[in-house]
């Protein structure tokens, strides 16, 4: 090789590695998609059993509230030094758009029919498959990672069953907690390990 | 004797500073950053990086712009569609040049 070639194959090296550390430094972490899912997983999961058992009192119900007021001061917090900050690039603006988009549609669902009398929890379940199954699918898209299709996949799922059952029974918070945990906590993992594997390869 | 003489000329003077490379590189995919997590990654002094990265504003490569967050001064960084362009032209040139280098 000529002096000038070694050169070339030397900034060949620092561009590989800088665009490495750029690909690091943008990456979707899944914290967001951990922190909502554990919460609701939580909730559903002692609202089973405060409507259920009746081990707990039927106030528990209001865990709802702060619970989720919790989940929106954690995303918050995360929010300052993950995605939302880099609004210029593509993926990390679809993925706290399609996410963001959910939770204030979910937010005003809840709202609005609270105010009109008590929310229809069959439609809020059809609602929310729906929204994070279409969340999740753009986002697979934008972040290049086919492999999120499964929660999409299993959103999907989650939407027709509940369309063909036609109602809710007790058991379905069940149903609800292990879709909650595959389809948003597995997926918030597997970004989580994602952005690990990218930290290794930009040292 | 292979033909080396495009090489010369087909190169972007702007990006064959090291650190100017290293900043457009990081921001290729990145797309946005800040002036401490530059700072970061290239291992920078605090002057010459500023220095660079006027550089490449004035070449219309990056775009700056500075505020403020809470108190202190912040710089943020965004590639440009012309910088974009030129990224990967310069990637091109380099590849070539290796490939040409191989083959004589």
């Amino acid at each position: 090789m000529s002096p000038i070639d070694l050169n070339a194959q030397e900034d060949l090296e620092i561009i590989q590695n800088m665009m490495a550390q750029g690909r690091l430094a943008a990456a979707i972490d899944g914290i967001h998609l951990i922190n909502w899912g554990f919460i609701i997983v939580l909730i559903l999961f002692f609202q089973y059993f405060a409507e259920a058992r009746d081990w707990l009192p039927s106030s528990v119900l209001w865990l709802w509230q702060p619970l989720v007021c919790i989940g929106l001061v954690i995303s918050l917090f995360v929010g300052r030094r993950s995605p939302s900050r880099r609004w210029d690039n593509q993926a990390s603006r679809t993925y706290v758009t399609a996410f963001t988009t959910v939770g204030s549609s979910l937010a005003l669902y809840v709202f609005a029919s609270g105010v009109s009398g008590k929310p229809d929890q069959f439609i809020l379940v059809l609602l929310t498959s729906c929204l994070l199954g279409s969340a999740f699918f753009v986002t697979s898209f934008a972040i290049q990672m086919p492999r999120l299709q499964f929660a999409t996949a299993g959103w999907a799922l989650i939407f027709i069953l509940f369309c063909l059952k036609g109602h809710l029974i007790l058991s379905d918070f069940f149903i609800l907690c292990t879709a909650f945990f595959l389809f948003m906590i597995v997926p918030g993992l597997y970004l989580m390990r994602r952005k690990k594997q990218l930290a290794r390869e930009a040292v | 004797m292979p033909n080396t003489e495009y090489r010369y000329t087909d190169i972007d003077e702007m990006l064959t500073g090291r650190l100017r490379l290293a900043i457009m590189a990081f921001l290729m995919t990145a797309e946005k950053s800040d002036f401490s997590e530059i700072l970061e990654v290239t291992k920078a002094t605090k002057g010459n990086l500023g220095a660079q990265l006027q550089k490449l504003e004035e070449a219309t490569y990056i775009s700056i712009k500075k505020g403020y967050l809470g108190r202190r001064t912040h710089m943020s960084v965004s590639i440009t569609h012309q910088g974009k362009t030129a990224f990967t032209a310069h990637i091109n040139t380099l590849q070539r040049m290796i490939k040409d280098g191989s083959k004589s």
